[in-house]
């Protein structure tokens, strides 16, 4: 199926999460940091660790690798902190 | 209501789809008690049998005979009658047992009677310099990719730290056809000293065979290092290597675009906590446990646990604590069933964590491995 990174398309396969999907399309980061602005990348791929925050379907700071790609799941990297509300 | 609306009561409220929560539901709702599952994850299995109803991967070899014997279990979970709530994220659990449930954004609270908590394990944090580097991960979540989605790293990958699950991350990478640059084995010499009392009892136990078998299927296949230290991720914005010192204090490194660390599993106790459970600190195991009772119970009159939420044993093991707490829970709440024997399930149960005080010791994360400075 087909999902959007920050308006790019790329290919997944259905039961991927959308962590998987980035890390398999080749993604370097999937968001960088409120602080200091350092790329992360997802860690765990469990839901503990929190180092895979993206925005998922306009929702920010969902955790990739919790949410299953859907046909259409656009997703955005997550640049320094999310505002609540946006 | 339909099948898949949340009710306000249960009998038992069972959290976590892995062996553990799989065998306690399965014998609750067989019993005729009105039941629960509910899990995070899209799928049954937990983590150690994660993606097993849809998983990928063609070939059984690949993730192995241990992974595929959960099959059985998810099958019967999904006959026996229990209500099976995947997606669903337990955020609390009161002292009298009230359940807050979010699904699809939707909020539930409910009560039951009984709660069997069965949310496993997680890994032992390995933080080392670099750590936080994009490519650097846990060893579980390439299994849990491998899993779920079957893909494996690609590029260049080394595999670093201590402890059987790393051993049999190496076994299934080798088994999918993927390349393993080297195994850095943080092992500490010592603990095999330490090891030996429970030697005889190891070789005893079911865990002899198995580890036989996966340091076979990875020996000789993959260059090992042991008794690493000072093991650091190194790159600009990204993994591009991996430094450490050898046995013989003569400081390596090798370029690398995945570093999978693992220095064991700890439970996963964040919901027992917040419920107000008692735990108490495993010195052995490094890690916090629940003070648990006969069969699970914790401090918490009608909450059980359940599985390597209770201290780490294995999966087998988890199974065989679920048919206990679920047996206790059934009787708690049906009395008037009759009540069979538990002899089965406590054989089962000893058969299962004989052998692991052996695997504790010998893989005890070294001196300083709990902070990147070496000081933890």
């Amino acid at each position: 199926m087909r999902l959007t990174v920050d308006g790019k398309p790329i290919e997944a396969c259905e039961g991927d999460s959308v962590a998987a999907a980035l890390l398999a399309a080749g993604f370097d980061h999937c968001r960088t940091t409120p602080v200091s602005g350092a790329p992360r990348a997802p860690y765990c791929m469990m839901g503990v660790c929190f180092d895979c925050l993206v925005t998922v379907d306009g929702v920010g700071n969902r955790q990739g690798c919790m949410v299953n790609v859907s046909e259409g799941t656009q997703v955005a990297t997550q640049r320094g902190k999310h505002e609540l509300g946006c | 209501m339909s099948a898949t609306e949340i009710r306000d009561e249960y009998d038992v409220a069972v959290i976590g789809a892995g062996p553990a929560g799989l065998a306690a539901a399965s014998l609750c709702a067989r019993a005729g008690l009105l039941t629960v599952i509910f899990d995070e994850q899209a799928s049954p299995g937990g983590q150690i049998y994660r993606g097993i109803t849809e998983t990928p991967l063609r070939r059984r070899e690949i993730l192995g005979a241990d992974y595929w014997a959960g099959e059985p279990l998810v099958k019967e979970m999904l006959a026996s009658g229990a209500q099976y709530v995947p997606r669903a994220m337990v955020g609390s659990l009161t002292p009298d047992l009230e359940v807050a449930v979010s699904r699809d954004g939707t909020s539930h609270v409910l009560r039951a009677k009984r709660v069997i908590l069965a949310t496993g394990a997680k890994e032992r944090p390995f933080p080392i310099p670099g750590g936080t580097l994009p490519g650097v991960m846990s060893a579980g979540a390439a299994q849990a990719m491998l899993k779920s989605s079957g893909i494996v790293p690609q590029g260049r990958t080394i595999l670093a730290g201590s402890g059987p699950l790393l051993w049999r991350l190496a076994a299934q990478l080798l088994q999918a056809g993927a390349s393993i640059d080297a195994m850095l084995d943080t092992t500490p010499a010592v603990n095999r000293t330490r090891a030996l009392p429970q030697l005889f009892d190891f070789l005893r136990s079911p865990y002899f065979a198995k580890g036989m078998r996966l340091l076979h299927a990875v020996r000789g296949k993959v260059r090992i290092e042991k008794g690493v230290t000072a093991l650091r991720a190194e790159g600009d914005g990204k993994l591009a290597g991996a430094t450490w010192q050898t046995l013989a204090g003569e400081s390596r490194t090798l370029p690398s675009d995945s570093l999978l660390l693992h220095q064991g599993i700890v439970p996963n106790m964040n919901l027992a906590m917040s419920a107000g459970i008692e735990h108490e600190w495993n010195e052995l195991q490094l890690c916090w446990a629940p003070k648990l009772g006969v069969n699970g119970l914790t401090s918490v009159g009608g909450i059980y646990i359940a599985g390597d939420g209770a201290g780490i044993a294995g999966a087998q093991a988890a199974a065989w604590r679920g048919v206990l707490a679920a047996s206790d829970v059934i009787f708690a709440v049906r009395p008037d069933l009759a009540r069979p024997s538990q002899r089965y399930a406590v054989t089962a149960l000893q058969r299962f964590s004989r052998g692991r005080a052996f695997l504790d010791l010998l893989y005890r994360p070294a001196e300083g491995n709990g902070s990147p400075d070496g000081r933890g």
